[in-house]
């Protein structure tokens, strides 16, 4: 079952396809047990989410998540071909036990769709592109600063010559960064945004909160190319 | 008399007030030492649960630290799947559903001084620092650490530390509020003592071409443009704590980068100077406690990105100038 059906399916669930579609994948669900058993797993899971209030993720929560996980026949797991054995270390005071480690998958669609609820936190200030000639950005540069603060023996005083350092750098040498398929370049914007995610992940954000995952949890809007 | 015992009384209760708080200070301090090390030199694999907003994932991480340097494996484990891969010399982001892969080889290179100043501080007096209990995560006891904010310009953290290792077993992003941005909880965890090479195998991107020639050249006085941009306000608190031009994945021009720091918050500036041909369009994105702002503002793309809340950004944002 590939990702999209499975959008597709938590789409149907979520009542958010069209009319076609949705007459579509009812008829397909109601033919198939196998579907009405995913469903059911969706829900699970979905309900281990919602349940919880906002402010306490907790251990109860991890053994739902974990429980469900475990719950999934193999049958609707998948692997992407990584799964490996590791021995464990000897921790018997935290009971640990390493069996198996599941590198890449093995593990059901169904943890991940819990996430497939509405992006009510993405927007864009305007759809349409603009050209690059020189203006304003009205609805943002319109923000009063919160107060005076204005920087001082920083960058706002510090000689331009000491702002930037050089470009041929040989970490930032331009010949490090591989040219990228075209069929994975996405748009201009979602390149230039990812790019900057990563970027502030790797040389700002503190490394100790795992900042690569706010790269995977970030939804970059898709946008047509001119 | 009455007078001075009262006097010496409070002057005893207001000494064992400060101590507590110096001791939270100083044993927060410990602790955050002690993660920061962990999350870098420990082998560790597991399972975590990261909610932002409306959205969850659960992801697997695979922290490798031996001879060849630190290496991170993270994935979707499923639903739309996204990977990350690490090491001291690249850095890979794979995003099919955004149609988006990034690469930047030598792009992780760092000075030890760039990773001891991105270490949690419990020196900023715009946080207060508490121990604040503990709790039972899969499997692990862990420390509540809570750092509070004292304004509105940042969030507040609740982080809970394994109490052996340090490692980070659950985070919470909070605003002024107390209000949740963003939650992470380890669902799993495992401490083995190597992580197999061929959970960081990257051989299936070896085929991309390689770059030469691919980063576009820089219009002629990009270079000379991009310093004369200048902060006009930065938060209380927050300091300039990089200023270098990059070569970033996903932009064929140089940009500038500017890291502001306020001990435990971080925000990029990004100032590109975009090729011919190039087009950009102002957006505002926001997804748990990462709050992203760009625009074009006089030939310039302007973005600024941070864990802070969208009213420092677009404050921050709002100062950029560029000076004649």
């Amino acid at each position: 079952m590939g990702n999209s059906y499975q959008e597709r399916l938590s789409a149907w669930a979520d009542d958010e396809l069209g009319g076609f579609e949705t007459r579509r994948m009812t008829d397909e669900v109601l033919k198939s047990e196998a579907l009405r058993s995913r469903l059911k797993h969706y829900q699970l899971i979905g309900s281990a989410i919602r349940d919880e209030p906002a402010v306490a993720l907790d251990q109860s929560f991890s053994d739902r998540v974990m429980a469900e996980i475990a719950a999934l026949p193999e049958e609707e797991q998948w692997d992407l071909g990584m799964e490996t054995e590791v021995s464990a270390t000897d921790d018997s005071r935290r009971g640990v036990s390493w069996l198996k480690v599941l590198a890449g998958g093995a593990i059901a669609a169904s943890v991940a769709l819990i996430s497939l609820t509405v992006l009510k936190s993405i927007h864009s200030l305007s759809g349409v592109e603009q050209p690059l000639a020189p203006q304003p950005v009205a609805d943002v540069t319109d923000i009063k600063p919160l107060h005076d603060n204005t920087v001082a023996g920083t960058v706002a005083s510090m000689p331009p010559s000491d702002l930037a350092k050089p470009v041929s750098s040989p970490s930032i040498a331009p010949q490090a960064v591989k040219p990228i398929p075209p069929a994975m370049q996405g748009s201009a914007n979602a390149r230039l945004l990812g790019g900057y995610l990563a970027t502030h992940a790797e040389h700002a954000a503190r490394r100790t909160m795992l900042p690569r995952a706010r790269i995977m949890g970030f939804d970059i809007p898709v946008d047509e190319e001119p | 008399m009455s007078r001075v015992l009262l006097v010496l009384l409070l002057l005893l209760v207001a000494t064992q007030s400060y101590s507590a708080v110096a001791d939270d200070r100083e044993a927060v301090s410990r602790l955050l030492e002690k993660m920061a090390s962990a999350s870098q030199s420990l082998n560790y694999t597991g399972t975590f649960t990261f909610v932002n907003g409306d959205k969850s994932w659960t992801m697997q991480i695979v922290h490798g630290f031996d001879k060849q340097g630190e290496r991170e494996y993270l994935s979707t484990i499923a639903g739309e799947l996204r990977k990350v891969y690490r090491d001291d010399h690249s850095l890979i982001s794979v995003i099919p559903d955004k149609e988006l892969l990034l690469v930047e080889k030598s792009a992780t290179e760092r000075s030890a001084a760039d990773v001891f100043d991105r270490q949690f501080s419990t020196q900023s007096d715009y946080y207060d620092y508490y121990l604040d209990g503990v709790e039972d995560i899969a499997g692990y006891t862990c420390q509540v650490v809570s750092i509070v904010p004292r304004d509105s310009h940042r969030f507040g953290y609740r982080l809970c530390l394994e109490a052996e290792t340090g490692l980070l077993l659950k985070s919470q992003v909070v605003d002024k509020a107390g209000q949740p941005k963003e939650q992470l909880i380890f669902n799993r965890l495992e401490l083995p003592e190597k992580t197999p090479d061929i959970h960081f195998s990257t051989a299936e991107y070896d085929w991309l071409p390689d770059a030469a020639g691919g980063a576009g050249e820089p219009a002629d006085n990009t270079l000379d443009l991009l310093p004369r941009w200048q902060l006009g306000w930065l938060p209380p608190g927050f300091e300039v704590k990089q200023d270098k031009t990059r070569v970033v994945a996903g932009s064929r021009s140089a940009v500038r980068h500017i890291v502001l720091d306020d001990g435990v918050a971080a925000i990029s500036v990004f100032i590109k100077q975009p090729l011919n041909g190039e087009r950009y369009h102002a957006s505002r994105e926001h997804s748990g406690a990462l709050n992203t702002l760009m625009s074009i503002k006089q030939g310039f793309v302007l973005a600024v990105i941070g864990e802070v809340p969208d009213t420092t950004i677009t404050a921050i944002h709002a100062g950029l100038k560029l000076a004649p």
